[in-house]
Formats: structure tokens, sequence, C-alpha cells
């Protein structure tokens, strides 16, 4: 009696192993491998939405994304077109051409450790870097596209890479969407992180700065101005009140009139997000790492050379209504001598990096 | 004799209970919340950023900005002890008023505190200003922090910038605002304290929101009985170049702070 149940219960189990396999009904198991992302020495901690963890496969898709061309609408252009490695990931040209061959009306942004930006665009209208993606991919003077033709390109379009894997890979979906690629793209551009410059070395006790570059350094720091016209001055560069060191980001990631122009009826710049009359004729600091490879420079490209922007400075600017109370246009401009230019822009050089601009991680993969 | 030994037992077993029960209560007891409200005057009147007043009766001047560090915000029990939140908050005019927020420890509070004063710092304690690779060492969101004291920081030596007051004057009616003043002040000698008595004194108990005005008269700040600034010839500094300048204004700063109605 006891021997017949035990072998109607080895049966039983041996028949659903056998059946286990055969089983069509279970989810496939996804599981994406985490991204080690280092955070260089000096540097804050970088916040990562929650809702968007670096992850291998993630950075991967995004970086074929950043370069896929079928993200534009005659497939001509991938961010990567304006956004180009070696002028520090942007656009050599004072104003990047659409697919449709018109003129973009502000210098396209460098690409470089944009993940500890809290707001992106000239203007800060973007708030996280995922929305500051997708504006690009549909804008009419961009790449003119909509995102629904994009979805459907990578899902059904027998494109060079395998996108449905890719994503699925990524994020365990089965559906292509808008959301999951510029998730992939910005896991992508979290990752471009350029601590590596000549100045890098020297915080971190691996090089030293020649004495041209270190004066520049000093200048960088100094308040400007001559004091006996300009209170406080120190006859220095005054470039720190909104390129500050702190955390090496070179930014203070604030807004300002840095006395471009006397009015603002082309540009308006943050004023454009606020509506405040004080954000007339504001613009977003931009990091100077990287610098001399980023030109042209300022928001409309205007200056080709860090000697025009230096000179820009040195000159105090032009007065407007919201002009920055440090830009010193009442009192001769800083009064810095040829010197103390070079200087300056020796020490600027030290902020090139080019072991970010020619990571092969960041290159064209196609 | 046995049972007054087990009614002593009980006794004290009920007493150990409720001296565990109760303490624990408070531990389990959401903190004390302190708001201050803080908004800008200009000699007694309300004021916002961007506005325009009148600098020595005559002088137009635009206010632009006031940023600061609130640090500490404190507590004065009617004994004279000071209650302390270790809090640290930056507040900025853009151009809406600020709200600051201090916490008090319901272990500390426990039944309600009376209260009869309100203090805290005006900048960031010497500990926290001169911590090594400070701002990066805070979370990017924290007020010390890169993002969250974004513009507030000047370098290793120097520490954070605890106070920023910005504007620019017209020589007369009618002119543009061509001339800029500029008070940015910082490093320890500078920190100020203010102590701002209450009219009547308060218990402050845990869980409970207690929310006070507290108006900053930028006239004050440049103008008092005690001493007067020229905004116009001698109006900028970035204290370790102008450190005489810096310090008389902390000075009027400190002193430019009410309860307000």
């Amino acid at each position: 009696m006891r021997g017949r149940l035990l072998n109607k219960i080895n049966a039983a189990i041996i028949i659903s192993i056998m059946l286990i396999p055969g089983c069509d009904c279970r989810e496939p198991q996804w599981e994406a491998t985490p991204y080690n992302l280092e955070i260089p020495a000096f540097f804050p901690p970088m916040d990562i939405p929650a809702d968007n963890p670096l992850t291998v496969e993630g950075v991967n898709l995004g970086r074929h994304l950043f370069w896929e061309k079928a993200l534009s609408l005659d497939y001509t252009m991938s961010c990567g077109s304006c956004h180009a490695p070696d002028a520090n990931f942007s656009d050599p040209n004072q104003y990047s051409e659409g697919v449709s061959g018109m003129l973009g009306d502000r210098n396209a942004s460098a690409i470089i450790n944009m993940g500890w930006s809290p707001s992106f665009a000239w203007d800060g209208r973007s708030l996280t870097l995922e929305d500051h993606i997708r504006d690009p991919v549909e804008h009419p003077l961009e790449m003119n596209v909509a995102w629904e033709v994009v979805e459907d390109r990578l899902q059904n379009e027998n494109l060079s890479m395998d996108y449905p894997q890719m994503f699925w890979d990524a994020f365990g979906e089965d559906v292509i969407t808008e959301d999951l690629a510029v998730k992939a793209i910005a896991q992508f551009i979290r990752t471009m992180i350029s601590s590596d410059s000549k100045f890098d070395k020297y915080r971190r006790g691996e090089a030293q700065l020649t004495s041209q570059e270190y004066m520049g350094y000093q200048l960088f720091l100094k308040e400007g101005g001559d004091p006996e016209v300009n209170p406080g001055g120190e006859f220095g560069a005054d470039c720190f009140h909104c390129h500050g060191e702190a955390g090496l980001q070179f930014s203070d990631y604030l807004f300002h009139n840095n006395g471009l122009d006397a009015s603002f009826e082309n540009d308006p710049g943050r004023f454009n997000v606020t509506a405040w009359p004080l954000d007339s004729g504001l613009f977003k600091t931009p990091t100077l790492r990287n610098v001399a490879l980023s030109g042209p420079y300022m928001h409309d490209g205007r200056f080709n050379t860090l000697e025009e922007v230096v000179e820009h400075y040195n000159s105090g600017g032009v007065p407007s209504s919201t002009i920055d109370t440090f830009m010193k246009y009442t009192t001769g401009g800083l009064q810095l001598a040829p010197a103390q230019k070079e200087a300056l822009i020796a020490f600027l050089n030290t902020l090139t990096d080019e072991t970010y601009i020619n990571n092969p991680d960041f290159q064209d993969p196609f | 004799m046995k049972r007054i030994l087990r009614l002593n037992f009980f006794t004290t077993l009920l007493a150990i209970l409720f001296i565990v029960g109760f303490s624990s209560c408070w531990e389990n007891k959401e903190s004390a919340k302190l708001d201050l409200n803080f908004s800008l005057a200009w000699n007694g009147n309300n004021v916002s950023i961007g506005d325009t007043v009148l600098y020595q009766n005559s002088m137009p001047l635009r206010l632009e900005k006031f940023k600061c560090y609130i640090d500490n915000i404190s507590l004065r029990d009617l004994e004279g002890n000071w209650i302390s939140s270790g809090s640290i908050d930056l507040i900025e005019f853009m151009p809406s008023n600020e709200i600051t927020s201090a916490e008090f420890g319901a272990d500390i509070i426990k039944r309600g505190k009376e209260v009869d004063a309100i203090r805290f710092g005006i900048g960031v304690d010497t500990q926290h200003n001169m911590l090594d690779n400070a701002p990066a060492t805070f979370p990017n969101e924290h007020p010390l922090g890169i993002v969250g004291g974004a513009g507030m920081y000047w370098t290793w030596a120097t520490g954070y910038i605890f106070t920023k007051f910005e504007g620019k004057l017209a020589v007369a009616e009618g002119d543009d605002f061509t001339d800029p003043f500029a008070f940015h002040t910082g490093t320890s000698p500078l920190y100020r304290e203010v102590l701002l008595e209450l009219d009547d004194e308060v218990c402050v108990a845990a869980e409970e929101l207690y929310e006070f005005n507290v108006s900053i008269d930028l006239g004050k700040s440049v103008a008092s009985a005690e001493d007067e600034l020229d905004l116009l010839n001698n109006g900028i500094t970035h204290t370790l170049d102008n450190i005489e300048l810096a310090e008389r204004y902390v000075n009027l700063l400190g002193d430019a702070w009410s309860i307000a109605e």
C-alpha cells in the first residue's frame, strides 16, 4: 500500500519535471547589468533619477541612439551631428544646420559633465536631462521628426542595429517608446565625464602648472578692476564669480547677463522661461571645461576665439538694464595687460581634456 | 506580608512599564516644526526684489538680489537655555518671499517648552565653512551643496559666501540704473547672529507647527543711526578685498531683522 503511494508520487514528480521545459507561459527573465559610474576626485556626487539607473545595456543603447540618424526626418542627422567630439561635443559652427537646411538660433552647447547640471539649454528651460533630450528630435530647426515616427522606425525598420533586442536588454520592454529612448540617451550622456585635464592632474598632485598658467589661475580667482576706481578690485580677471571651481565644474549653473547687448529683442534668454524682467538677457553659465575646444562662444556664438572672449570681459561689456553687477562696464573693464590676458588663456587651456574627446566609449559606433 | 510584597512588586512593575512606555512614546513623536517666513522691507515698507526704492530719499535704487544663509535656528526657554535645531538653509528672494524651517526633536521639547526668543546665524558656521572639498562633500541639493548652494562658494581658502545683496543706482530719477553696488560677505569673523525677542511667550510642543513672520529691512542694512554706507562711491565688497566695508555691512544687516506682524 505504502509502496504504491510512493510510486504515484514519484511518477507525478517525473511528469512535472518533463513538462516544465515545454511550458511556454513563463515571462522571459530580464536583468540589466548595473553600470559602475566612477565619480572623479573632488567632484560632487551625481544625482541619477531613481527611475533611470545606469546600466551597461542602457548606456550602450544610449550611445547608439545618440549617433543614430534614424532620429532625424531624412536619416541625415544624429545628436552627434551637432555635438562633435573634437569640438568638445558641441558644434564648431555658430549655428547648427537642421535637416531642413535652416539654421538654429543659438549655439549648440557642449556635452560635458552634464550629469551634474540642474538645468539645461542656454535659458535653463529643461530641468532634467531626459526632458532636454526630447526637444531636438522634434524641433523643426533641428532633427524635425515626430517621436512616434522614430518609435516606429526603431521598432520595425531594418536598421543596422537590432533595436528591439537592445531595448529589451536595457529595459526589459518589448515596445520601444520615446520615454525609453530618451532615458537611454540620458544614461549615455551621464557617463560623459571629463576629469583628466592638466588642471585636474594639478589638483590631484600629478602635474605642475607653468608659471604662466599659474599666473592665469590666480587672475581667474581674483576680483577684477583697479581698486582706485573699482572698490574691491584686485586687478584680477574676475572669472570665478560665475565659473567657480566648486566641485571642479567651472560653472555656477546660474544665469547672468554678461554685457553682450544693450537690449534683448532678439533673444531675451532666461526671461522666456520665467517672464521676470530681471531675467531679460540672462543666459546660463557654461562650464569652462574644454573651453579651448568649445568655440564659437556665447549663446549666439558671436566670438570665435578665446582672445575675443577675454577682450569682451576686459572691456567691461555693454551696459543694459540687467547687466551683471560684476561686469566692469562703468569703470573701464578689467584693464588686463597683454601678458595677463595671455596668462589667463594659458590657464584656460589647462582645462582641455583630450582623453575626454577621444574616449572610444563616446565615439560614433556606426 | 506576602500580599504586601506582591502588591509592591506589581506597583513597581507598573511604574517601570509606565516610565518605559512614556519615554518611548516621546521617541515616536514627530519633532516640533518652526517656520520662519521671511519678507523684505525698505525703511519699513514691504518690497520685493526687482522693486525700485529711494536711496538717501532721492536716488532711485533697484533691488536685484538678496541671498543669505540662515544657520542653526534656536529657541530660548524661560531659564535662558538655548535649544538648537542645527538647521542650515539658503534664502533667496526671486522675487517671492522665502520660508525656512527648523525642526526641534520631540525628545528635547517633550511635553512642551515655554520659549521667549528666536536666534539664528547669518552665514555658515566655521566647522562647515572650512570643510575639505566643500561643496562637493554635500548632496547636490543641500543648501551647502553644489546645486542647492549654487553661486555661494568662493574657494577652499575662503569658504562660503554668507550673504549677497546686489542692486543698481540711478543718479537721478528717470536715469538708467548704471551704478552697481554689491555686498558679498563671508569668512568666520563676519558670521553674525540675529536675536529676535518674542512679544509673548510661546509654548512649543512636539508635533506642532509654529510660524513666525520675519522682516529683513534692506534699508537698515545700508543705513542706521550708527552708520551709513555710501553705495555710490564705496558700495562693492567681496569681503577680503574691502573688509572694512564688509564688516560695516554685516553689522548693519545683523540689526535689520524683526518679527513682523
